[in-house]
């Protein structure tokens, strides 16, 4: 009765403002939707032009003097505005959180907790609320076409595989373009990003350039991602959540085997064996002898006789097996997590327990097995001083086959690798693909195990089969993270803060491959062929691989706040924040690999129980650096601001040398935020506005020991050896120097003020120029040297990009919202010079395919012959190939000059560039749509203007085994399927036919422009129908990842690369990549 | 609370300041690796950087090609140039490597190669394709002066090194180990390229381009100083020491050993015959002892030369001389089994290898042979279809032979089980003396020397010796049995070169009476082969585009 009695006097009250003078004493508290306190709101009176008001306290409570029912605006970072009515007496008000990106708060590249609107650099983030629960349940994967402006791929779909990480440009040459990888402030350098658990982010940050990762020295070069992990609030709640997918392989190029053949067959279709004349029959050991129908004499090769014709059915002796069917089946994921987080006001916890186990889609090839236990307890002993501890533990459990993706190999356990040899020659993808199709994958020898080389004469010769490798393999590897962050923070005063970060990161590793001893099957005897890594014979091998690391990482910082107006009573709208830091960083390394040869071929099988044993590699690589971080931020009210400051390293790879300073600075300007402005019609369509630039420069050093010159050292026999190393180290070289000017601009769009529909617009752009000098590589010296590679800082590199993101709610009522947000990121390199040689020849480390490093072209760039496209094709001397008199000989097919005669395609002696084959953009359509209880996501992902190399389909020529040998083409009036045609793709140079087998050329050089629906879910949540109060959340979600791809790319998986993870140059090929992986998932969400 | 404050920042700056003061914890070094100075800076170090300057710099390097070692790469260019076996792998261009220019059939019918080799090699002498593993020029020229740095290297320190007992002797036993292998990385370059540098100085080079004649020159020079320095070495024991460590104990089996410095003195003047004998021309075409080359980028071998092979080969190796070997080993070896060596690609069933047997060295072993039914096989037809119509065979290397005793066995994937040889052998050298022997007169002394290595090899074939076998009919045996006898040992191009094979039949070359078996199971006894080979290879252009060959320097690439 008295609160109506209190609220009749305030409708009173508001009637008759102004007529009566009074003031009131307002006080609450100001919590988000879960019931914690939102530190720090600030809350104004509205219609009071001078902004008077109050801030709201650490725990949310604030008490504020003013007219009795003035309209009050209580604001908070991160939440949405609200307006409420001044009464008096205790209100708690609740703030929705604001899912519009302007309102965020960021602290990475700025060091202390900034809105975005008052930032001079482009902060991306994404809360982990928004990552989609990928079935790797694995970040990397989660943040695939969330962060504008990054390239981020899933390039292989081998289980545990790591994503390619471009955030901004190519930086560096030899070290990649991994990020630096942070949690909460401290640096994670021994544990993979894809190790740590999904269900435990509260926020991911991304800063993609060295104008804001200087912050955090040499190692902030290609950018910074930081996560934050969840943190326990007010009372009680237990999140679990399950869900299982199963998955299988992208073949969105319909890739297939021919289904036809041109061997040499009787009149009943039978494929002969030539050395007999009689129908092929499969040996004991499991090959067999065919022939092409009409042989070599006079040609060059069988498949370059033109009369072969790829017509004849597998309908006699020889069936056509479907080998992808065989090989490749579903795999399984499943996801379990349980969260119990709590706290009260001074203390916090939260407490996450999840694992995946995901089995590979390759049949009977083992598992990724990953658990991770997640502590964040917080507490403050004292006003002021709170102390904070995260603690992750990782145990990552890997059966995968030696060949087949097993962990493993040298310098496996310096991170984010690939397992070794899925791709390539003598792995178990590449041998099958390479099979010919009359071979079934499943066919066993009498003894009842499997032939390992299926091949047939002078065909299949780079066959292997998976399954023999299923059966003579094992591998086991076992990995133990540990992320341990302490925090200690003692705000002092309102002016000075310190605050306190170690961290301890240790990785341990151990992998083993087992190869048992194949002395007993008889197609490893008869061919001679066997798996191996050391051992030179089929006896079997034992490889220990052994790695392990030690981080630590101590962070003090102190920051001295000041406001001139509260603090100084100066009548000036200058805030400052200072802030030293002072970053030590203590790296190991260690990996011991070990390995017996010679085993016997019956158990006990152990390092014991082989004939030899050796040690491959015992190796430590320690590295220590630390320098000082001097940062000042100075903001003018609300609509400028500019922070600038350097950082000094000292690194142990330049040994205790001079150190290296680098300065940062960055400014914004946001009229929006000034009172012509806000009174303007200009804000209400454009309420915020603000431009940034930001430059910064930052070092890269070279790896540790390239600056110290060493032999390199092995055995010969039982004796030491040394020998000259190479590359040759070079005791002169310089850190690598990156700088990059950024400007960008962010921005509230109001559009139909009234309504549902596009009310808000929030928006950022930025445009990015980088260089880098002195990029050390290898670079060829003259061979009478003694070497053919020294490592030199080498090459200059120039990058610019632009990115944009658009955030914006389609569609807003009381029960359907619909927000949009789109990505877009269009970034390029460019080699501007290279110092010491003309060039730098490479090859992908997924195959034969040739690269070059060349001044003015784009990095990454193929280079190999090019299809005629024109009788009058000209040599790079500007003679011509084809004589004017032989026009007559040659026709052209589907653009391509064919010679009538051979059927072969005419491709230049000269090798060309084929273009960069980095994409012209990335860009991602994100959508979320709930309606009442009900949430549809789905995110399209466009990768446009890439290119693949596809070698896999080129091998798949070599000896017709490819689908498009099915193909028919019409040369000279005739429409065949010519041998011939197909197979001088793989072999033929102008005038060589056969003369240039497996030679890069434009014909396998394809679009890989892609879009993809990278992820589809419809959740519901059934907690309102259970009518249990307890439950806060009973969510079923059903999804789909990677389900729907369209694309013009001939081979498996246009996303796939098959260079090195994370290569600076070595993106543009798919060699025998396993590809990604296509998932259905169902999953429930249970909240308490 | 100022005064608490004040703590806190002094905190701060004291943790700070203690460990920025650490600078001397930046210089970790390098704790894996050894370096020159500190390293191979003693007796032993020294002798680790000798021995794997030459086994793993010279023979294993850091490129990673077709097989694993010297011995299966370089070597193999070498046996499929001379036709002792073929590729059809397209990897390092083995497959076109040799391919005739053409071939004509006993019916007479021709087969052209539309991509000559010399054609293909000129054309992949690019940085670019050395790249693209496309340049066999590389390689070879790759681990020789690898090689040749490394003993620089060794040479250009010895001096400091401070050897136990007694030390000259010890010293000198390296010394003479560096100049011997300098010796033969000169002999390597000058015999295959046309052109080559000569580089006494460690890890830089000159660009002064000497001619290939000049190479020899230098290697002959190399091998004398090394011939000088052990026939002045008296203390054996201090001498065996170093050198039983410079060559791997794994090697030390079979013909290899720790070599007196009298054997190593005959090992040294077998390889100068080589160097005398290989780079002239000595035609023996169609079975004309007097055929005559044109074009070609060697002189004539004069009686004067002749002479000289007789002096040279008849200070040579002897029999139960140990010579410079290779071989496998279970772990810690410089080539495996299955990859490190002609042999052991070559080894196996024809259609599951590498490399295939040729019909044209099968042709050399006559029927009787012990060689050749204790080592082939013919139970499996490799009937070649994708490139390359002289690589059919019939035939295949039985691993370890079926072991008829005292039989030569020319493949063995045991590891371990296959000799490599590295420089010359008794057998090569006994053959040169006969061939200077038959080429001076002494046709039956010559054919003698044919019929003692056929015994020392096992082949139980007649005696041809005092037949009365004509000029041609002596030259046809010793050209029969140095083929057959010296397969796999990387120069066996070298020898149908001199003879005259591998030139255009235009220029009096060609192989006549040539086996060929063609994929349609045709057997013919009576082809003619033109290899028109290039004889001479061009300096590879990783080297001269990074160090143009200076005024005055020899030509690069071999005109002819």
């Amino acid at each position: 009765m008295r609160k109506l009695h209190c609220l009749l006097v305030g409708i009173l009250m508001l009637i008759s403002e102004g007529l009566f003078a009074q003031t009131t004493v307002v006080s609450g508290k100001i919590i988000d939707p879960t019931g914690t306190p939102i530190p720090n709101a600030t809350i104004r009176i509205k219609s009071n032009r001078s902004s008077s008001g109050t801030s709201a306290d650490a725990q949310g409570a604030f008490t504020l003097k003013t007219l009795p029912n003035a309209i009050l605006i209580v604001s908070a970072i991160g939440y949405e505005n609200k307006e409420i009515k001044a009464t008096e007496g205790a209100l708690t008000i609740t703030l929705n959180t604001d899912s519009r990106s302007l309102s965020e708060v960021v602290v990475t590249g700025v060091g202390t907790a900034t809105s975005k609107k008052r930032l001079g650099i482009a902060v991306e983030s994404v809360s982990g609320s928004k990552l989609p629960a990928a079935p790797t349940a694995s970040i990397d994967q989660a943040l695939v076409g969330k962060i504008a402006g990054a390239q981020i791929s899933s390039t292989n779909g081998t289980p545990g595989a790591p994503v390619n990480i471009v955030l901004r440009g190519i930086n560096t040459v030899q070290g990649g373009t991994k990020p630096l990888i942070l949690i909460d402030g401290i640096e994670v350098r021994a544990t993979d990003i894809n190790s740590l658990d999904l269900s435990n982010i509260e926020r991911v940050e991304v800063i993609q350039g060295a104008a804001s990762s200087t912050l955090y020295g040499a190692q902030g070069a290609n950018g910074v991602i930081q996560l934050f992990t969840k943190k326990g609030k007010n009372g009680v709640s237990i999140n679990y959540s399950t869900s299982y997918s199963a998955n299988s392989y992208i073949n969105s190029g319909h890739v297939h085997k021919a289904k036809l053949h041109s061997l040499l067959t009787d009149a009943s279709n039978n494929i002969l064996d030539p050395s007999t004349g009689k129908p092929a029959v499969f040996a004991a050991d499991g090959t067999t002898n065919v022939a092409w129908a009409f042989g070599s004499t006079g040609y060059p090769s069988a498949m370059a006789n033109p009369r072969n014709i790829n017509n004849k059915a597998y309908n006699a002796n020889f069936k056509y097996y479907d080998q992808f069917k065989e090989l490749f089946g579903t795999g399984n994921t499943l996801n379990n997590s349980i969260n119990i987080s709590g706290g009260s006001g001074r203390s916090d916890f939260g407490i996450t327990v999840s694992n995946n186990h995901a089995s590979d889609v390759v049949r009977g090839n083992g598992y990724a097995d990953r658990s991770n236990l997640t502590a964040n307890l917080g507490t403050e002993l004292f006003k002021g001083f709170r102390i904070r501890s995260i603690t992750q533990l990782v145990y990552t459990r890997n059966t995968l086959h030696p060949l087949l993706g097993a962990p493993g190999g040298p310098g496996y356990g310096t991170g984010n690798q690939l397992g070794t040899n899925t791709t390539g020659g003598g792995s178990g993808i590449y041998g099958f693909l390479n099979t010919s199709p009359f071979f079934s994958l499943r066919q066993k020898l009498a003894d009842g195990t499997s032939p390992d080389y299926q091949g047939a004469g002078t065909i299949s010769v780079n066959s292997f089969n998976p399954f023999y490798n299923e059966e003579y393999t094992k591998g086991l590897d076992n990995k133990v993270d540990i992320v341990q962050n302490f925090d200690a923070n003692f705000k002092i005063n309102r002016f000075v803060e310190l605050d306190a970060k170690y961290g301890l990161n240790y990785r341990t590793e151990t992998a083993r491959w087992t190869f048992y001893n194949q002395s007993e099957n008889l197609n490893s005897n008869n061919q001679g062929a066997w798996l191996s890594y050391y051992g030179g014979d089929n006896t079997g091998e034992i490889d220990n691989w052994d790695y392990k690391t030690t981080f630590q990482n101590f962070l003090p910082s102190l920051y001295v706040r000041t406001d001139f107006d509260k603090d100084f009573h100066l009548n000036i709208p200058i805030q400052t924040t200072t802030q030293v830091s002072f970053d030590y960083r203590k790296n190991e390394y260690k990996e011991l690999n070990t390995y017996g040869v010679g085993l016997p071929l019956s158990p006990p099988i152990s390092i014991l129980t082989t004939g030899s044993q050796a040690v491959s590699k015992d190796y430590v690589e320690p590295f220590v650096t630390y320098g000082y971080l001097v940062d000042q931020k100075i903001d003018l009210a609300t609509y400028a601001g500019v922070q600038g400051g350097f950082r000094t390293d000292y690194s142990s790879n330049f040994g205790g040398g001079k150190p290296f300073t680098f300065p940062h600075v960055n400014g914004y300007f946001a009229p929006s935020e000034i009172g012509f402005w806000q009174g303007s019609k200009l804000s209400e369509v454009l309420p915020f506005f603000k431009v940034r630039a930001a430059y910064g420069k930052a070092g890269i050093q070279p790896n540790p020991f390239q600056r110290i010159i060493t032999l390199s050292q092995q055995h010969l026999g039982n004796n030491g050896a040394y020998s000259i190393a190479n590359p040759l180290h070079n005791a002169d070289l310089q850190v690598e120097l990156s700088k990059e000017f950024e400007v960008g601009t962010d921005f509230s769009l109001s559009l139909l003020k009234k309504g549902h529909v596009l009310n808000s617009i929030d928006g950022s752009f930025s445009y990015w120029t980088r260089s880098t000098s002195n990029a050390i590589y290898p670079i060829a010296v003259p061979l009478s040297y003694g070497s053919s590679t020294k490592y030199v800082n080498a090459i200059d590199l120039g990058s610019h990009g632009y990115q944009f993101s658009l955030n914006l709610p389609i569609y807003k009522s009381r029960n359907l919202n619909w927000d949009f947000t789109t990505n877009f990121g269009h970034q390029t390199t460019t080699v501007r010079a290279i110092h010491g040689a003309p060039n730098v020849i490479l090859n992908s480390s997924a195959g034969s395919t040739a690269l070059v490093l060349e001044p003015g072209s784009k990095i990454g760039q193929i280079y190999g012959s090019k299809t005629f496209t024109s009788l009058d094709q000209r040599k790079l001397d500007g003679t011509p190939y084809i004589d004017k008199s032989d026009y007559g000989k040659y026709q052209i097919v589907n653009g391509k000059v064919v010679d009538t005669s051979t059927k072969g395609i005419q491709f230049t002696d000269d090798a060309y560039s084929f273009g960069d084959p980095n994409p012209k953009f990335n860009v991602s359509f994100i959508n979320s749509i709930s309606y009442k209880n009900f949430t549809l996501n789905f995110q399209f992902d466009w990768v446009y203007g890439g290119h693949l190399y596809n070698q896999t389909k080129e091998w798949m020529y070599r000896d017709g085994i490819s689908g498009d040998f099915d193909q028919a083409v019409t040369i000279g009036n005739q429409t065949e399927a010519w041998v011939a045609y197909y197979r001088s793709a793989y072999a033929d140079k102008f005038g060589s036919q056969n003369g240039f087998r497996n030679g890069t050329k434009d014909y396998f050089y394809e679009s890989s422009s892609f879009l993809r629906l990278r992820n589809v879910s419809l959740a519901v949540d059934l907690a309102t129908y259970t009518g249990l109060k307890a439950l806060k959340k009973v969510q079923l979600v059903l999804s789909g990842r990677n389900i729907w791809t369209s694309t013009k790319y001939s081979g498996f998986d246009p996303e796939v690369s098959s260079g090195a993870t994370n290569s600076s140059y070595d993106r543009g090929v798919d060699h025998s990549s396993l590809p990604n992986i296509k998932s259905y998932q169902v999953g429930l969400n249970v909240g308490l | 609370m100022k005064h608490k404050l004040g703590i806190y920042i002094s905190i701060f700056l004291f943790i700070a300041i203690a460990a920025g003061s650490c600078k001397k914890k930046l210089d970790v070094g390098d704790p894996n690796d050894p370096t020159l100075t500190a390293n191979a800076s003693d007796e032993n170090g020294i002798i680790q950087l000798a021995a794997g300057g030459v086994y793993i710099n010279g023979f294993k390097s850091g490129d990673d090609w077709l097989g694993n070692s010297y011995f299966s790469l370089p070597y193999g260019y070498n046996e499929l140039l001379g036709d002792v076996v073929t590729g059809e792998a397209a990897n390092q261009l083995i497959n076109q490597i040799s391919l005739p220019d053409y071939v004509i059939l006993d019916d007479g019918s021709k087969i052209s190669n539309s991509a000559s080799s010399r054609t293909v090699l000129k054309l992949g002498n690019t940085r670019a394709q050395t790249g693209a593993g496309n340049n066999p020029f590389y390689y070879q020229w790759l681990n020789m002066y690898a090689m040749n740095n490394a003993c620089n290297t060794v040479l250009s320190v010895l001096s400091t090194i401070k050897f136990s007992g007694d030390a000259t002797t010890k010293s000198n036993t390296v010394s003479a180990w560096c100049h011997w292998w300098k010796g033969y990385a000169y002999a390597s370059i000058g015999t295959m390229y046309y052109a080559g540098i000569v580089n006494d100085a460690a890890g830089t080079s000159n660009a002064r381009y000497l001619s290939k004649d000049s190479l020899i020159l230098a290697s002959d020079a190399e091998l004398d100083k090394a011939a000088a320095i052990l026939g002045a070495i008296t203390n054996t024991g201090d001498y065996s020491a170093v050198l039983g460590k410079l060559i791997p104990s794994f090697c030390q089996v079979g013909n290899g050993g720790i070599l007196s410095p009298a054997m190593w003195i005959r090992n040294i003047n077998t390889l100068k015959a080589r160097n005398l004998l290989m780079n002239r021309l000595s035609p023996f075409v169609n079975s004309n002892p007097s055929a005559v080359i044109t074009g070609s980028s060697m002189t004539a071998m004069t009686s004067a030369d002749w002479q000289n092979v007789l002096t040279l080969a008849g200070a040579g190796i002897q029999n139960g001389d140990y010579v410079f070997t290779g071989r496998s080993n279970s772990v810690n070896g410089f080539f495996t089994a299955s990859g490190g060596s002609v042999s052991a690609l070559t080894t196996g069933l024809n259609t599951g290898k590498t490399f295939k047997i040729s019909e044209r060295l099968m042709q050399d072993f006559k029927s009787t042979d012990k060689r050749l039914s204790n080592d082939f096989t013919d139970t499996v037809l490799y009937l070649n279809q994708v490139g390359g119509f002289t690589f059919s065979t019939r035939y295949s290397v039985v691993s370890g032979g079926f072991g008829a005793s005292g039989v030569y066995v020319y493949g063995d994937n045991d590891i371990g089980a296959n000799e490599v040889y590295i420089a010359g052998s008794y057998e090569e050298n006994q053959l040169m003396l006969a061939e200077a022997n038959i080429r001076t007169g002494n046709i039956d002394a010559g054919l003698a020397i044919v019929d003692a290595v056929r015994n020392y090899q096992g082949a139980g074939v007649a005696p041809v010796a005092n037949t009365g076998l004509s000029l041609a009919q002596a030259l046809q045996e010793l050209v029969m049995e140095r083929r057959a006898a010296l397969a796999f040992r990387g120069i066996s191009f070298y020898d149908t070169r001199r003879w005259g094979w591998t030139y255009d039949i235009s220029k009096g070359g060609g192989n006549y009476n040539a086996v060929i078996f063609t994929s349609d199971k045709k057997l013919n006894t009576h082809s003619t082969i033109n290899y028109n080979f290039l004889d001479y290879w061009d300096v590879p252009a990783d080297e001269t585009d990074l160090n143009p060959p200076a005024a005055g320097s020899a030509p690069t690439k071999n005109p002819n």
